[in-house]
């Protein structure tokens, strides 16, 4: 089976509105499965659905620093996607296509990070239900919602991620922290440059990420494509969902 | 209002965060945490079915709602909110 690969950037809201815009055009089966490859440019922070905003979130900082921040649609905790060090993924697909049960369709989807990882020589490991480490460090984290017939799983790969500045913008609940052992929370994230300990280029991240998903997904074939008319109208129309205080403040 | 926070830290798997007004009734609740629930909509419409309820009644409702809409929770259980309930009004 062919899927569609896009591979674009955008701010923060728009990330959002155009991930929630592919899975509506796929449940109404408007649109191929797609795997969607982007980058936050500028910076921004996403918290989960049923997150509370305040608990998570270093409010002061990211107001005064102006860096974006919105609830997703997905579960899942609080996310601070670095422009120049996090790649973001999207699988949207028809559920069939993938499992039917949502922990087995995490590890699916998770096991075409697990491939690219390894593939660039890291010793990467799937920790259910939502996580990638390396050296008992995370390095990748994903979130899944579905409709009926389809769904999202969107999830971050952080190969330069300013830990400084994820420190800063997410706050971390203590009981999390003590559990996990340790207290900073660059201690229990890491990076690709960090884990390799050098450079590579993105577009070599990239296009394991993309075999990688090939392999974890049975894809036959990836085809470069861009979003429908239609899919781009309804994420102008969601982007001014996920830039309001209704939807941020929901919790 | 008496807003209370009840924190729980499910072994291996996520937190659930309860802020909880709680006296014979419950006035006030909200369900928060980085777990993930399967529809979404059903803490939404739990924490309006339980809200003017008491704590017995709440837990009728939670386990009636959970049987009709049969979610899937990830990283906590529908015991692990039922706990946390008790352990607020109590």
């Amino acid at each position: 089976m062919s899927w569609r690969l896009i591979i674009d950037k955008g701010n923060t809201y728009w990330n959002m509105a155009v991930d929630e815009a592919i899975l509506i055009h796929r449940e109404k089966n408007l649109v191929p499965n797609t795997l969607r490859i982007y980058v936050f440019e500028p910076s921004g922070v996403t918290i989960g659905y049923f997150q509370k905003v305040r608990e998570v979130l270093n409010l002061d900082y990211l107001l005064q620093n102006k860096i974006d921040f919105t609830r997703r649609i997905t579960g899942g905790g609080a996310v601070y996607h670095d422009s120049e060090g996090e790649i973001t993924y999207a699988v949207i697909a028809d559920i069939e296509d993938i499992s039917r049960d949502v922990t087995e369709s995490y590890k699916i989807i998770c096991g075409g990070i697990v491939y690219a990882l390894r593939k660039l020589g890291l010793k990467a490991v799937y920790k259910p239900v939502n996580d990638i480490l390396v050296n008992n460090k995370k390095i990748s984290g994903s979130a899944q919602t579905r409709k009926k017939k389809s769904l999202l799983q969107h999830g971050t790969l952080m190969y330069n991620t300013n830990l400084d500045m994820l420190e800063k913008t997410l706050r971390p609940p203590r009981v999390k922290l003590e559990d996990h052992g340790v207290v900073r929370v660059s201690d229990r994230v890491t990076t690709i440059y960090r884990e390799l300990g050098r450079e590579i280029s993105i577009d070599d991240i990239i296009n394991t990420l993309v075999q990688g998903f090939k392999k974890a997904l049975g894809v036959d074939k990836f085809l470069s494509g861009n979003l429908t008319v239609s899919e781009r109208k309804l994420a102008e129309k969601l982007y001014s969902k996920y830039e309001s205080k209704v939807w941020i403040y929901m919790r | 209002m008496n807003k209370r926070t009840f924190i729980k830290r499910v072994p291996g798997g996520k937190t659930l965060q309860i802020d909880i007004d709680c006296n014979e009734r419950i006035n006030y609740v909200l369900i928060s945490g980085d777990f993930f629930a399967y529809p979404e909509d059903f803490i939404d419409k739990l924490q309006e079915a339980i809200t003017g309820k008491n704590i017995s009644e709440a837990i009728k409702t939670i386990t009636f709602l959970y049987k009709k809409m049969k979610p899937e929770l990830l990283g906590i259980s529908i015991d692990d909110i039922i706990d946390v309930l008790r352990k607020a009004c109590a």
